[in-house]
């Protein structure tokens, strides 16, 4: 294991373990009264959820419900866009991701992402892109590069399809070694959570098992969110799942229910999550 | 009418498909003669001032300077190229930050009216006849300090800024939103992620760019009147003096009316045209390798 000291929080015991009756709530995600907007556009409203730590939770949903919106909030990236804005709480180690003294590069450096299509940095090589996290926001010597490189690769499964051309182009590879590379390049600065959003949508089956293997593979050190259209995948990766759509065109998307997988599967709650879930709408 | 029973939707009389094959011959045909016309014109120009130049184009017109008698035959461009070199370096030193610098701003960080009416001034810029940079650097600068390789370089400088600034702000645009969300992701700054990932990328685009720009400098004649001024007596290395330049050289020699003054701005014309050649090969061939050493 490469020694990439994770940061460790600043004394800020205030703001306390949120949610007692949470599983494993200070290593976990809780996501308290979110809501999030473009411009005046509401884009998810009052969502709460506690994702357990070293467990895959997933996100499904119709399109446009907000689930990629909410993945985007929990690491502070939904506010990248122009007019972008949040409300709630986002309680990650022990501290609200939007506390004021907490600067976002920190947070999406705990917090991995892995997006939709692969998006390796196309002047860099193999190598460059797993260890560039590593570059960016902490300091290693080179020495280490190579080890956290190879750890990172080995993790993320690719490392014996890559070992003989690290220093190649990264776009020299496919679609899905590509986005393999992409899930090396989270990990490899050991955030305690990845978010996945759709990451096998660009993906061929083959492509896409590999991933989801990986993803089974990697749950027991990091905690994982996934945001998925499909629900087969959904029923392969995840333990938890929460299930969010819109009512109405034009209002906010919503967390209608959440649960263990077998539960929203096997015997939903809500109407809306089992008309979705057995295929009568969505 | 007969026709009309046999039209099952959407299958096309034969008539008709020949009148649309007929109007696609003709429009192909147009626009080959215009790519004829376009690259001919150009060959033309090039292949002309080949053989015009390649006559007196020597050693001897590298190394040596004008002859003091226009009339006279011998004697070359070297205090030229060396003027058009360091006038066009200086100004390249000047332009490429700045531009680079607007660009960046423009893409990764303006927003609103500000950035948009910057857009506009740029463009409005690139426009402006360059006789009148040259005018407008003689009244604040020339006026006060006097003819000079860097006034000279103060003009290009002015005439290359937005070319500069409008490749590099299109080639940051092409930058695909999802590299920048990549590298945010990963927690860098967003000054990292304008270094490490939006800069590189758009490297060879941007290089493309200013070599543009650079060649559009080296040709540029008006601005340097007003301000370099020529000194076709010697090498004149200091650039607080005034200077010579290959445009100039050609100008001065094209219009003195002797064969000997003309074979001498053809070869200058020449050298001019291999020199830019000679950078965009260079700078293209450079941008590759950055790219593929870094890729």
């Amino acid at each position: 294991m490469p020694d990439v000291a994770t940061e460790s929080a600043p004394a800020q015991a205030s703001m306390g373990d949120a949610d007692p009756s949470a599983p494993a709530a200070d290593e976990g995600l809780t996501v308290e009264k979110l809501n999030a907007w473009f411009g005046t556009h509401h884009v998810i409203a009052d969502v709460d959820l506690v994702a357990p730590a070293h467990r895959v939770t997933a996100l499904i949903g119709p399109s446009g419900c907000g689930k990629s919106t909410l993945l985007r909030c929990v690491n502070r990236m939904h506010e990248i866009v122009p007019g972008a804005r949040v409300e709630g709480r986002v309680m990650f180690g022990g501290q609200n991701v939007y506390d004021p003294d907490i600067d976002a590069g920190s947070v999406r450096s705990e917090i991995g992402m892995v997006f939709q299509r692969p998006n390796p940095f196309p002047t860099k090589s193999i190598f460059e892109n797993a260890i560039i996290g590593v570059r960016l926001a902490k300091s290693a010597g080179a020495r280490k590069l190579d080890d956290i490189a190879e750890s990172a690769l080995r993790r993320a499964q690719l490392w014996d399809e890559v070992k003989d051309r690290l220093h190649k182009p990264a776009v020299s590879l496919s679609g899905g070694q590509q986005q393999r590379l992409c899930i090396a390049r989270a990990i490899a600065v050991d955030p305690a959570l990845l978010l996945m959003d759709e990451p096998c949508s660009a993906l061929d089956p083959i492509a896409t098992f590999k991933i989801e293997e990986l993803i089974r593979e990697i749950a027991d050190q990091y905690s994982v969110i996934i945001v998925t259209h499909n629900m087969q995948q959904a029923t392969r990766v995840s333990q938890y799942t929460g299930f969010m759509t819109i009512e109405n065109a034009g209002d906010p998307g919503r967390l209608v229910e959440f649960g263990a997988t077998d539960q929203i599967f096997g015997a939903p709650a809500k109407p809306a999550t089992e008309a979705y879930v057995s295929g009568r709408v969505g | 009418m007969s026709q009309l029973a046999l039209g099952a939707p959407g299958l096309r009389k034969r008539q008709s498909l020949r009148r649309r094959r007929g109007k696609s011959v003709v429009m192909v045909g147009l626009l080959v003669a215009a790519v004829v016309v376009a690259v001919g014109v150009l060959a033309w120009v090039l292949i002309y001032v080949a053989i015009q130049g390649a006559g007196a184009l020597n050693l001897n017109f590298l190394t040596h300077n004008p002859p003091g008698n226009p009339g006279a035959a011998g004697g070359g461009f070297f205090n030229g190229i060396v003027g058009s070199l360091i006038i066009v370096g200086l100004a390249t030193a000047i332009a490429i930050p700045l531009g680079i610098g607007a660009a960046i701003y423009l893409v990764e960080y303006g927003r609103g009216r500000f950035s948009a009416t910057i857009r506009f001034f740029n463009d409005v810029l690139i426009g402006i006849p360059t006789i009148v940079t040259g005018a407008f650097i003689y009244a604040i600068w020339v006026t006060r300090f006097g003819f000079s390789g860097f006034a000279g370089s103060l003009a290009l400088s002015i005439v290359m800024l937005p070319l500069v600034t409008r490749t590099t702000e299109e080639m940051l645009r092409l930058v695909p939103n999802e590299l920048r969300e990549g590298s945010l992701a990963l927690g860098a700054t967003r000054s990292q992620t304008v270094m490490r990932v939006c800069l590189p990328t758009a490297l060879p685009g941007i290089i493309t760019g200013v070599m543009l720009a650079v060649a559009r400098a080296m040709g540029e004649t008006a601005p340097l009147l007003l301000t370099a001024l020529g000194n076709d007596l010697f090498t004149q290395y200091n650039p607080t003096q005034r200077m010579s330049t290959l445009s100039l050289q050609i100008f001065d020699n094209a219009v003195t009316g002797f064969q000997e003054g003309q074979a001498r701005a053809w070869a200058g014309a020449l050298t001019l045209i291999v020199i830019v050649l000679v950078f965009t090969f260079v700078a293209r061939f450079f941008g590759r390798r950055v790219r593929t050493a870094n890729a």
